[in-house]
């Protein structure tokens, strides 16, 4: 039986690492603690799984500010295009600060066919209004509203 | 002497391995998703429809807070008006949504919607008038400026 024990445990890469001791003194009981690992395999792997199925492709955009997004379950995914953004009494285009006045140079300059428009979801509709107006006056045919996608299938 | 069948493998190279990649993913993983509600504006040159028997969905913001629904065609005669409360709790959501859906099963070829909303309006509610325009599969949504 001895030597059944120490062939087997010195073999055993299991086996080395656990408490068992087969040159432990006769009569001494030895306190054989073995861990399952399978099922914490399974975890891992499942949780490894499950980020990285979450983890979206789609374009990076970021939240920037106090901004509180609009929830909404009906989306679309968000595509590329010139974002921007309506912080407070401020407007940014691609983070960089930009006056009222300047807005219509600005997106006839950048010239893209889709703007998306970042904004709290308390302003009120009279500081949206004249950006939809030069974003119509400047060839702007898409306007896209970011939201926060709320429970539910985007389409 | 027989010699041992047995084959055992050391899973601990393998915890550690997946330890790293859920932390790793656990840091960069993205939790809110952004998406986007688009759309439709005229611009430049586009003339209206030829076709004047088209009906529209137009949603009015009142001042008071109302909703005023009503099916018109590009004459503006009316076949459809009613009013209903605007608001974002649950309630106010399905009233407005068992609202719209009653308009599109009235009309079903309607052509667009459009969103009036008044100067005070909150974004948020022109947001959920979308959402459930989108909701009932009205696709051609647009807003008309101040």
């Amino acid at each position: 039986m001895k030597r059944i024990l120490a062939n087997t445990t010195m073999r055993s890469a299991l086996g080395s690492q656990s408490a068992l001791k087969p040159k432990a003194a006769l009569g001494k009981k030895a306190l054989v603690i073995t861990l399952i690992l399978t099922s914490l395999v399974d975890v891992f792997s499942i949780l490894v799984i499950y980020l990285l199925v979450n983890t979206s492709a789609s374009q990076e955009i970021t939240l920037k500010g106090d901004i509180e997004l609009p929830i909404a379950h009906n989306t679309s995914v968000i595509e590329s295009g010139l974002v921007l953004r309506i912080d407070g009494k401020d407007l940014y285009i691609d983070d960089q600060i930009v006056a009222s006045e300047d807005l219509l140079s600005k997106l006839e300059e950048m010239a893209m066919q889709t703007l998306i428009i970042q904004a709290d979801r308390k302003i009120a509709f009279s500081e949206l209004s004249p950006i939809l107006l030069i974003a119509s006056r400047t060839g702007y045919s898409k306007v896209r509203f970011a939201v926060i996608r709320g429970d539910g299938a985007g389409t | 002497m027989k010699k041992s069948l047995d084959f055992e493998i050391n899973l601990l190279p393998v915890i550690s391995l997946l330890a790293v990649c859920i932390s790793f993913l656990l840091l960069t993983t993205v939790w809110i998703h952004l998406a986007s509600l688009d759309i439709t504006q005229a611009h430049g040159t586009e003339s209206s429809s030829e076709e004047e028997n088209k009906k529209n969905l137009w949603i009015t913001f009142e001042s008071s807070g109302q909703l005023l629904f009503e099916v018109k065609d590009q004459s503006g005669k009316s076949f459809f008006k009613e009013t209903s409360r605007s608001g974002q709790d649950k309630k106010t959501r399905d009233q407005l949504r068992a609202q719209i859906a009653k308009v599109t099963e009235e009309f079903a070829q309607l052509n667009s919607t459009i969103l009036r909303p008044h100067a005070q309006t909150p974004y948020e509610n022109i947001i959920l008038l979308m959402d459930l325009a989108r909701e009932s599969q009205l696709k051609e949504i647009g807003i008309a400026p101040l």
